[in-house]
């Protein structure tokens, strides 16, 4: 796997110019028409489909929250009621998670990347493949029906007895979409599994696969083993609402913890779901910007599971204060520090790499180091709450909403758009402009911070979560946050504007344009149909990079 | 891909690595159907330890005799797919064919015996939620909540068995239809795995609805 | 792709286990008739143990493939557990 050697070599026979005169055959010009896509089994087009899918989940959730923002300008919320209010922070919680954060990097860059980085043809079962985004669709479709036909308020989360019993909501519809949602999670993370396993290429040993390969492995675990139990606790949920029978229903003998247990199985692993493969991408970008082999790879690779399965054990200290037993709560709180410790050992590993190396101050590399300042901000707020005093203050208050979404769009949304900045070249053959790009990351991160850095402290004094009205004393720091969301919008906008643009005036790509190591950059841009001309072999370590 | 022969999907190298993959693959699918019907059983579990009579009583007024026939069908189907896994990788596809049938038969036996039960609760009116008779048990809640669970996870399983049966008739009646050609081992393989698991879903569910009687 | 005799199991064997679990079923269903004690269910579902057991590995063939399918039949169970132990980690110290 010479790739240095390989790309110069490509470089010098090869010119961009040149490719730029005459077509060459690629996934996406094989085959035409809008049949051809909707029947495709090409884990490329696949991961295309999904992306276009997933931005426009995205777009919606997206809006709700400018709706809220905007609201929460005045104490007294002049711009909606409080049950529109309920309903859309339930729908944007629903779709940015389910229909955006969960899918985002292991449908679009996973099915993309994954076969490539393994020098392989496809994933293991291509057909699955497909029928992974069809389910995902259908589920798309039976959420925005409960959506339109009126909305749920009971939140993301869907407690119970209100979800089951009192909501007037169309939960049925909504909790439906999310059970379907889960299988086509369930097949992505069963066709990773077995793609990762069984079709690596000649001579690519697990020690030598990309960190991003071992990210969507531990992700494909916790996908395949946590979204089963939260299709339960949907199914249950649903069949208690038809039937008016009381499984989480006190008042009918059951038990509304029991529903918390299972949807916390699910639903804290679900945070590794979304961060996992950001940490994979960070990892790829950190490396090719750095030109550096990512320090300590195998403790990098390891930590990766070890957060899969420890994620497992910690889904109690979303019910501290619950009627969950305090010695449950003590155990759980001890289990969440554990958690701390690999995520650490991440971020450390990443600094000492762009030590190590020398750094190039590329779009995705801003993104990478944008997401490691927000992510270490989230994980350390991570500690306050899984300390079971302190989490009594801040519980349900905006404290816990800044943490997250530090997490979650700080980590991981991070994540994902340095990737698709990353291997935009290679998935559509093009390059986008530099000077757009970085300054896009750079809004994000201070729009990113000017949102959500406030609601720290609004939550600290004490300000609770799905309300939409408050104190005017809380007001300037509601304002500063909504300032920075408008931020943060525009700097959303400008890398949609300026990827499609792109598409018609971006200049061709080389086919290794980073000159960055690992098997997807020694094929051309964009790939061809069955991605190498012969099966490649690997004979080196990930990230041998020699200047 | 000309070089590859006809039977092995083009994303492959060659079978043994088709079935090989199709066998892990399924594994993973299982695991998690593993957590899927296992998050019922601790429903179960849990609901159970708040109402330990009410369930004793409620089992009670499941049919023993049915269940036990049922266990028995989905065992032998078991052995069945297994026989005929082995005959169609020895390519004695007739044999092979011959057991998958059989086992299909005993599928749908299984299901009819099923939804006599069903319609035996229908007539007693014991239909959680919809029409309960709460003065035929002693602890009417609990009952309820039992036979919530018995039929959701029962409906449950037999959904899976009824995509077993199709699954497995629609090999048959394909292989049927491709007659003198090849079969192709991992399709084999993928299907056994499912409907034994099936199976023994039922082996879990049969003590904890049927034998906790009093 | 030829397969050999050993990566399969013999029809002897394939009876053998079908006749052992048709005595475990045997078994668990003359437990109705034996007086009651906290240690039935245990019994019963340690049964269903033992026939799930044999089925998983001459039926489902555990014993003739490479063991990275072993990782994913003891980690479903294993992650059951998990999931058992921490929830009633909780009901059983309220
Ligand atoms: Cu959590």
């Amino acid at each position: 796997m010479d790739n240095s050697a390989n790309s110069q070599h490509h470089l010098v026979n090869d010119p961009p110019e040149n490719v730029a005169e005459e077509p060459q055959e690629n996934y996406l010009n094989e085959g035409k028409g809008l049949m051809s896509w909707l029947t495709t089994t090409d884990h490329k087009r696949i991961g295309i489909l999904y992306l276009l899918t997933i931005t426009f989940f995205f777009c919606i959730a997206a809006f709700a929250a400018a709706i809220m923002r905007a609201d929460l300008t005045t104490p007294q919320g002049d711009l909606v009621i409080s049950e529109t209010y309920n309903k859309l922070f339930t729908v944007h919680g629903v779709l940015m998670i389910w229909f955006f954060l969960v899918p985002s990097i292991p449908t679009v860059l996973g099915n993309f990347l994954v076969p490539l980085m393994l020098g392989a043809k496809d994933v293991a079962f291509p057909r699955l493949n497909l029928a992974s985004w069809y389910v995902f669709v259908a589920a798309g479709v039976f959420t925005l029906y409960a959506m339109v036909a009126g909305g749920v308020d009971t939140g993301w989360t869907f407690y119970t007895p209100y979800s089951s019993t009192y909501s007037n909501g169309h939960v049925i519809s909504m909790a439906m979409g999310i059970f379907i949602a889960g299988f086509s999670s369930i097949f992505t993370g069963v066709n990773f599994i077995a793609t990762i396993h069984k079709m690596r290429a000649p001579g690519l040993t697990w020690m030598r696969l990309p960190l991003f390969i071992w990210s969507l492995y531990a992700t494909s675990i916790v996908i395949v083993l946590a979204t089963p139990v939260l299709a339960i606790s949907m199914f249950l949920v649903m069949v208690e609402r038809l039937f008016g029978v009381g499984i989480f229903d006190p008042a009918l003998g059951g038990d509304p913890l029991l529903f918390q247990h299972l949807f916390w199985f699910y639903s804290h692993p679900a945070v590794y779901i979304m961060i996992l493969p950001g940490f994979g991408a960070i990892s790829e970008i950190i490396a090719t910007f750095s030109r550096h082999r990512v320090y300590g790879y195998s403790v990098v690779a390891f930590s990766s599971l070890s957060i899969a399965v420890l994620g497992f054990l910690v889904w109690g200290h979303h019910m501290f204060v619950s009627s969950q037993s305090v010695y449950a709560g003590l155990v759980f709180s001890l289990l969440s520090f554990l958690v701390a410790v690999p995520s650490a050992i991440k971020v450390f590993n990443w600094s000492v790499t762009m030590i190590l190396g020398r750094v190039q101050f590329t779009t995705p590399l801003l993104y990478a180091v944008g997401f490691l300042g927000l992510f270490t901000i989230g994980g350390l707020t991570g500690l306050f709450l899984a300390t079971l005093a302190v989490d009594v203050h801040v519980h349900d208050t905006y404290f816990v909403v800044a943490h997250f979404h530090y997490i979650m769009v700080g980590g991981m949304v991070m994540g994902y758009l340095g990737g698709l900045h990353l291997w935009w070249p290679k998935i559509t053959g093009r390059m986008y402009h530099e000077w757009w790009g970085r300054i896009g990351a750079t809004l994000i991160f201070i729009g990113f911070n000017l949102t959500f850095f406030p609601q720290f402290i609004l939550g600290y004094l004490g300000m609770p979560r799905r309300y939409h009205t408050y104190p005017p004393e809380f007001q300037f720091l509601n304002v500063v946050s909504t300032a920075g969301a408008t931020i943060l919008g525009l700097g959303y906008l400008l890398p949609f504007i300026y990827l499609i643009v792109s598409l018609k005036k971006g200049k061709k790509a080389p086919d290794n344009p980073w000159r960055a190591t690992g098997l997807e950059w020694t094929t051309s841009s964009p790939p061809p149909k069955h991605n190498f001309e012969q099966t490649p072999t690997v004979n080196e370590e990930a990230y041998a990079y020699k200047d | 891909m000309g070089h590859l022969s006809q039977e092995v999907h083009e994303a492959y190298r060659d079978e043994v690595q088709e079935k090989r993959t199709g066998y892990l693959g399924m594994w993973a699918f299982l695991s998690s159907e593993i957590l899927f019907f296992g998050s019922f059983f601790l429903a179960y579990a849990v609901i159970r330890s708040f109402h330990a009579d009410a369930f004793r009583e409620a089992s009670g007024h499941l049919s023993l005799l049915w269940g036990t026939i049922n266990t028995a069908v989905l065992l032998v189907s078991s052995y069945l797919i297994a026989f005929g896994e082995k005959a169609f990788e020895l390519r004695r596809n007739k044999a092979g064919m011959l057991s998958w049938a059989g086992a299909a038969v005993l599928g749908v036996a299984f299901l009819a015996i099923k939804f006599y039960e069903y319609g035996e609760k229908f007539h007693h009116h014991h239909i959680p939620g919809l029409d309960f008779k709460a003065e035929d048990f002693q602890h009417p809640q609990g009952a309820e909540l039992f036979h919530f669970l018995y039929f959701s996870m029962t409906g449950l399983h037999a959904l899976h068995l009824i995509v077993g049966v199709c699954w497995i008739s629609g090999m048959v009646l394909w292989f049927k239809l491709r007659k003198g050609r090849t079969i192709q081992t991992t399709y084999v393989t993928t299907a056994a795995l499912y409907w034994h698991f099936v199976d023994l879903v039922w082996v879990f569910l049969y003590p904890m609805l049927y034998l906790i009687r009093p | 792709m030829s397969q050999s005799h050993e990566d399969m199991p013999s029809n002897a064997l394939l009876l053998g286990i079908l006749a052992a679990l048709m005595v475990l079923l045997g078994a668990a269903f003359s437990l109705v008739w034996l007086p009651h004690g906290p240690w039935k269910p245990f019994l019963a579902i340690l049964i269903a143990g033992a026939k799930a057991a044999l089925i998983v590995w001459i039926f489902m063939r555990a014993r003739y493939h490479d063991h990275t399918s072993w990782l994913f039949i003891i980690g479903g169970i294993f992650w059951l557990a998990i999931l058992f132990t921490l929830t009633f980690a909780d009901y059983l110290t309220r």
